[in-house]
Parts: C-alpha cells; sequence; structure tokens
C-alpha cells in the first residue's frame, strides 16, 4: 500500500518522460532527476585503460558447460531413461517362452570300460555344438525365407541333428483337420513318416501336433509345403552337430582295434603265464565290447542325422480376433491408426506419470531457489545501504 | 500488376548483428560505471567492480544473445551479479571479524565523494543499495521499466514501485536537509 506521500507510479513516468510538473513537489522531483542525470560522473580514464587492455590479456578458456547445455543433456537422459523404463513396462519383457534355446543335450552313448585311462573318456564330454533360430513370423507365405535359414544349417557332408518346430492357425477344426491329413500325406510323399500324432478338436476350435520325420534332404521343401496350410504364427529351428562326435567315435575304435590287434599278437606268441593270458582275453573282450558299442552310437547319430524332426502344432487360437484384425482396406489403415494411437497414448502416458512429479518437484525446487536467492538478494542491498562500507581494496 | 524479381534473394528474418565486444565495452563503459557507482557509493569499489564486470563479460561474451536483451542490460546484469558478490563477502568478513576481534571501533573517515553535489550526495547516502540500483537503472542510465525489471528480476509494477519510493525518500531528504 503505497503511502500518501508517495507519488503515483504512472504519474512519476510520465515526469520521467518529461511532462510539465504540476506543484511544487513534482518540479522538484523534475529538478532532482535532472541532476542525476547530468552530473552522473563518467567512468575514469584508469578504468577505460584497464578494460581496454582486458582483450589483449591472453582468454582464459572455461572448462565447464554452458548451464543451459548442461540442463538440455540432463532433459535428454531423462527422457531416455523414461523411454527405457516404458519399454520395458509396456514390452512386457518380450520374449515368450519359444525364445529360450532348448539346453544343449549330450547323446551319450554309455561308458566304455576299455581298460586303459585315456580309453574311458565318456563320449558325452565332446562338443556338442548346438545352434538355435526362433524365426518368428518371418516365413513369407512362399517360405523363402525358411530355405534360406535351414540351409547353412545342414551343410553338406556333415551330420546334422536339425529339428524344426513350425506353429500354424488355422481358421476352424474343420481347416485344422485338413491341414492335419495334408501334413500327413506331404509327409509320405517327401519319403518321411509321422512319429506321432494328436489332434483334438472341440466344435470350432481344436488344436494337433505331429512330430513328422522327414529326410535331411527333404527337409527345405517340407517347410514350405506345411507353411502353405495355415498361417505360421511361430517358428523355430534346432541344430545340432553330430558330426564331430562320430569322428572322434571314430578315431576311439581305431585306436581300440590296434590295440586288440597287439593283444591278439600277445595270445598268439605264447610267451603268457595262464593268469596272464586270462587277463588279456578279459581285456580284449572288453575292448571289442567298447567298439561294438561305438559302432551302435554311430549309427544312431548317422541314422539320426539323416532325418530330421519335423513337430508340426496346428491351433484355432485367436483366430477369430485375428479375421477382424485382417479387414482390409481403410477399416484396417484405422484399425491401425488407432492401435498405434493408443500405444503411443500409453508411452505419452507413462512418460507423464514418470516424468510429472520430478518436473514438479524441479520446478518447487527451482522457486524456492529463486525465492531464497531474491531474499538474500534484497537483505544484502539493504544491509549496504546508508552506512555503505568504506572501499576495501580488492584484488 | 505485381512483379517479382526473382534475382532479389528472400527476405529473411536476421538477428541483430553482434558488435566486437571492444566497441560494445567502448559505449557501455560510463554506464556501467554509473550504474555500480550509485549501487556502491564508492569509486574506487566501483572502479573495481565495473573492471571485473567486463573482464566476466568478456569471457562470456560468445554466449551473449542479443534477441534476449540489449547489450547494455546484459552488462548491467552481470555488474549486478559481480556487486551482489562482493556485498556477500563483504559480509562474511564483517561477521568474522566482528566474532573474532568483538566490537569493531568505528572508523571516522570521511566518505569517498561520488561526483554529485555535497547535498545529492548526503541524501544518497541515506538510502539503502537497493534504492540508489533503482534510481541508477531508471533515471541515470534512463531504461525504461522493462529493461530495468530484467537486470533487477522483479516485475514492472514492482520496479516502479521502488522507484517511486526511492525518489520520494531522496526528495524528502534533500528537503529537510534544504530547510536544515
Amino acid at each position: 500500500m503505497p503511502s500518501p506521500d508517495l507519488i503515483a507510479p504512472d504519474r512519476l513516468e510520465e515526469l520521467l518522460g518529461g511532462v510539465l510538473p504540476e506543484g511544487e513537489r513534482e518540479a522538484r522531483l523534475q529538478g532532482l532527476v535532472r541532476e542525476l542525470r547530468t552530473d552522473a560522473p563518467a567512468a575514469p580514464a584508469p578504468l577505460r585503460a584497464r578494460v581496454r587492455a582486458l582483450e589483449e590479456a591472453p582468454r582464459r578458456r572455461r572448462a565447464a558447460l554452458p548451464r543451459r547445455r548442461t540442463a538440455l543433456a540432463l532433459a535428454f537422459v531423462l527422457l531416455a531413461l523414461a523411454a527405457i523404463g516404458a519399454g520395458i513396462v509396456f514390452g512386457g519383457g518380450g520374449a515368450s517362452d519359444d525364445d529360450e534355446a532348448a539346453p544343449a543335450e549330450g547323446r551319450d552313448v554309455g561308458a566304455v570300460d576299455v581298460g586303459g585311462a585315456e580309453e574311458a573318456q565318456a563320449p558325452s564330454a565332446l562338443p556338442q555344438a548346438r545352434t538355435t533360430l526362433e524365426l518368428k513370423n518371418i516365413f513369407s507365405a512362399a517360405g523363402e525365407p525358411a530355405r534360406d535359414a535351414i540351409a547353412p544349417l545342414s551343410p553338406r557332408g556333415r551330420a546334422t541333428d536339425v529339428d524344426l518346430w513350425v506353429e500354424l492357425r488355422l481358421a476352424d477344426a474343420e481347416e485344422l483337420s485338413g491341414a492335419a491329413g495334408e501334413a500327413m500325406s506331404i509327409t509320405r510323399e517327401l519319403g518321411g513318416w509321422v512319429a506321432a500324432s494328436d489332434i483334438d478338436t472341440q466344435g470350432r476350435e481344436g488344436a494337433a501336433e505331429l512330430a513328422l520325420r522327414i529326410p535331411v534332404g527333404r527337409v527345405q521343401d517340407a517347410v514350405v509345403r506345411l507353411s502353405e496350410l495355415g498361417t505360421i504364427t511361430s517358428q523355430r529351428v534346432e541344430a545340432q552337430d553330430l558330426q564331430a562326435g562320430i569322428d572322434s567315435r571314430d578315431r576311439r575304435i581305431e585306436r581300440l582295434e590296434r590295440s586288440n590287434r597287439a593283444l591278439e599278437l600277445r595270445l598268439e606268441s605264447g610267451t603268457l603265464t595262464p593268469e596272464q593270458e586270462l587277463s588279456v582275453r578279459l581285456q580284449l573282450e572288453r575292448q571289442r565290447n567298447a567298439i561294438a558299442d561305438l559302432r551302435r552310437a554311430n549309427l544312431t547319430d548317422r541314422r539320426e542325422a539323416a532325418t530330421s524332426e519335423l513337430t508340426l502344432l496346428l491351433h484355432t487360437r485367436e483366430a477369430a480376433a485375428r479375421e477382424e484384425k485382417d479387414e482390409g482396406g481403410a477399416a484396417g489403415a484405422a484399425r491401425d491408426a488407432l492401435d498405434f494411437l493408443a500405444g503411443a497414448g500409453a508411452v505419452a502416458l507413462f512418460l507423464a506419470i514418470v516424468l510429472s512429479p520430478i518436473l514438479l518437484l524441479v520446478v518447487l525446487l527451482w522457486l524456492a531457489l529463486r525465492s531464497r536467492t531474491r531474499r538474500i538478494e534484497t537483505r544484502l542491498l539493504e544491509r549496504s545501504g546508508p552506512a555503505a562500507p568504506p572501499s576495501t581494496p580488492r584484488a | 500488376m505485381k512483379t517479382v524479381n526473382s534475382l532479389a534473394p528472400p527476405l529473411t528474418r536476421r538477428a541483430p548483428l553482434r558488435r566486437s565486444f571492444a566497441a560494445a565495452a567502448e559505449e557501455h563503459l560510463d554506464d556501467v560505471h554509473r550504474y555500480l557507482l550509485m549501487l556502491t557509493a564508492d569509486p574506487t569499489l566501483a572502479e573495481d567492480l565495473t573492471a571485473e564486470t567486463f573482464e566476466k563479460a568478456l569471457r562470456s561474451w560468445r554466449r551473449y544473445d542479443p534477441r534476449r536483451s540489449s547489450e547494455r542490460t546484459w552488462l548491467c546484469r552481470i555488474g549486478r551479479n559481480v556487486a551482489l558478490d562482493h556485498f556477500r563477502s563483504e559480509s562474511r568478513r564483517r561477521r568474522r571479524e566482528e566474532r573474532h576481534a568483538g566490537e569493531v571501533a568505528g572508523s571516522e573517515v570521511a566518505p569517498p565523494e561520488l561526483g554529485f553535489s555535497p547535498e545529492l550526495e548526503a541524501a544518497l547516502r541515506t538510502l539503502s543499495a537497493g534504492e540508489r540500483e533503482v534510481l541508477a537503472l531508471r533515471i541515470v542510465l534512463d531504461l525504461d521499466a522493462d529493461a530495468a525489471a530484467r537486470v533487477l528480476g522483479v516485475g514492472r509494477s514492482a520496479c516502479s514501485m521502488r522507484l517511486a519510493r526511492a525518489l520520494g525518500k531522496l526528495e524528502e531528504r534533500m528537503a529537510a536537509d534544504a530547510l536544515a
């Protein structure tokens, strides 16, 4: 509340602008203003020289970033963190159970006791190269990418166990039954066989699981033809190299055969005591059994590598929902746009929820700091007021 | 009929041109010195603070944006911060001295002259630094209300009110001195 003696700020502005004064007080004020303006001293020459010399002095480079840039960088970091958080929350982890690669399983052919320490090493300890590919919805209708994906997994000349899982969605149970039958006939056409089948239908819904064995050379054709039976919802290809194990077992067989020949020669020499002869015969027998086991293991692996196991999963889940979604034209585009907007809205909402308390806190902090600074400044200016301290030489 | 000169370059909004620091310093040195002289009421201190202000201004000349404020306003803001820093350290120093040495004996040193008439100087010395500051900005430097408010970091009306109070007080002291 201005005191009655205080001149109104608007009138004061007019007087400062040069309006003719009304009354003695206004005239005195104008005179005061004139005196302050005209008598204010100019900067002394030594000061002018000091300021001129400033630019000639070498500049000190500041290492610190400007405050605004730092704030901007901080804001970007906050936004990035919030976006990552949104990704984690709304992405739901992303990976499904199918994403996990099957644990590498050893092909154990059983411990073979062949007498010698080095021969007792179990074949299961051999390195087994296993590769898993998760190819979710990347197979086109023509199946070309599938062909490309499987080819490097079963290189020619190497025994490889290739397992495939293909999941297809079909419109209804009737279509599912038809597709299951068709899959079986395709398998037989390609020289394979159905190892197991489980078809379950209830009304319009249904599911089927077929375990198909396909000759390794026809796997690519099988995938292409089977993929055409329905809409692919998920696929996985897993390949395990069996050749390393086979090669290792072959080498061991060779060593055992050499050892057997030596033992046979010792027997034929007739220099052995009856106890020694018995011991050698027992060792010979054990090594022959080990050779037989190793050959069986190799045979099993080669048979395994000759065909691939293709698990075909058929289902009618989400078919109805998908049909609605697959509507084309303007309606489909509108639905896609709405879906996108809903996603973007969810992310924006998340960001707002996460960032708003931080922003509020920052604003409150800033206001508090500003108010504190003002109070301190006012106090300082009041304190260094009427009793202005005598000048202290500054460094 | 409207004719268009296709060879003429398109008209674009340009940012105000930036001068060299030396030119800006030369032009505004007096103003900044007057402002700091009024604020501190001490010519020697005002000189030191002015030199420090221009030193700081030179260091941040790269970041000066002519679109946001005039050179004079920008320099006065720097000057104000420099002066406030000085007052702050001075206040700390005084507190320290009082704590360690008890009461400091008041020295009877005549206040240095500011360059105004003795009556005006005496009246000015009765004002607080904050009051002298607003007089310096609005009257001595003749800044408009908005620019002065920006330097002080307050609203326009608060700035006008401060000016009215300071000028009223000054006039009152002068009148009282004249009667005496």
